[in-house]
């Protein structure tokens, strides 16, 4: 990996390894809403007998879209950080269903950006809510300067 | 509450414990205790694990997976055995960016009800005394 590729806005799936990895599909993203998909996957179940997922990749996907939105809202590319994440799990999901992120910038200061959502399964009369989420947003963080950048690379390349 | 019953100190039952939670063993989670006999969980970095490419951080809701598993781990090691504990809520804290290193995690039970659990953890990277996120979880239990 590059130091010097820059991110690209106009497709997420690019340069974030956890679309790839999750295989997180971005369905819309408008100013201050995203909607993300979760294909169902067996590593992710948390209930072997149920297949129901686990709680943790679902806040996964609600933390990614959450990121989403608060970078829909932004004229330009900063670096933010989740400063809280609140998740209620309001029932269980269902073996095989997808999951669906709704998740919507609701408020925006100089510094924090306030982000709240649903995560989803099934479509239409079936949809249900799985999942609230509440999560504020810490705006242009501090990132490491290039010498961090460097150590950082020389170590991932010495473990692969 | 602090102290874990035999059944998590023994290697096996831990081992056993991760690998029937499969999204705790996708994460490559392992139960491990301190020279003070406690239990501390561990997350081994993975490349999977970043979030951010351009830092080499971890993402952040592999941070909130890591402490929901450890803490449903710890309840049932401590509190549940014969079944698995319902997570109902869990808040999770960002104090520090976390490097793409190994992270470790302590959790508390804060209270065994008869149907809630209420419990917390910290996790950091090289220095507990600097935790990188603290998370707080309720599970229901007995149902």
């Amino acid at each position: 990996m590059s130091d010097s590729k820059k991110p690209d806005t106009a497709s997420p799936n690019t340069g974030h390894p956890g679309f790839q990895e999750y295989q997180f599909n971005p369905i819309s993203m408008e100013e201050g809403k995203a909607t993300v998909m979760l294909p169902y996957n067996e590593k992710f179940v948390g209930d072997k007998t149920s297949g129901s997922l686990h709680g943790g990749i679902i806040t996964l996907l609600m933390d990614t879209a959450g990121g989403m939105c608060v970078m829909s809202t932004l004229k330009q590319i900063v670096v933010i950080a989740t400063l809280d994440l609140r998740m209620d799990y309001l029932r269980p999901t269902k073996r095989g269903m997808d999951i669906t992120a709704e998740v919507e910038c609701y408020e925006i200061t100089k510094n924090v950006a306030f982000v709240r959502g649903f995560a989803y399964e099934g479509e239409g009369d079936d949809k249900e809510a799985v999942a609230h989420m509440t999560a504020a947003f810490m705006l242009n963080t501090q990132g490491p300067n290039i010498t961090d950048m460097n150590r950082f690379s020389a170590v991932s390349s010495e473990d692969k | 509450m602090s102290k874990a019953f035999d059944f998590l100190l023994d290697e096996k039952n831990a081992t056993e414990l991760v690998s029937s939670i499969p999204y705790a063993e996708y994460l490559g989670i392992r139960i491990q205790q301190n020279i003070n006999g406690e239990i501390i969980f561990l997350l081994p970095f993975h490349e999977k694990h970043i979030g951010n490419p351009m830092i080499r951080a971890i993402h952040g809701g592999i941070i909130a997976s890591f402490l929901e598993c450890s803490s449903t781990l710890m309840v049932i090691g401590t509190v549940c055995h014969d079944h698995l504990p319902k997570c109902v809520n869990h808040t999770t804290e960002y104090l520090k960016s976390a490097k793409g290193v190994d992270t470790f995690a302590r959790v508390k039970v804060n209270k065994a009800g008869r149907r809630i659990v209420a419990a917390s953890v910290s996790s950091w990277q090289k220095d507990e005394s600097t935790p990188i996120a603290i998370s707080y979880s309720r599970f229901l239990v007995n149902e």
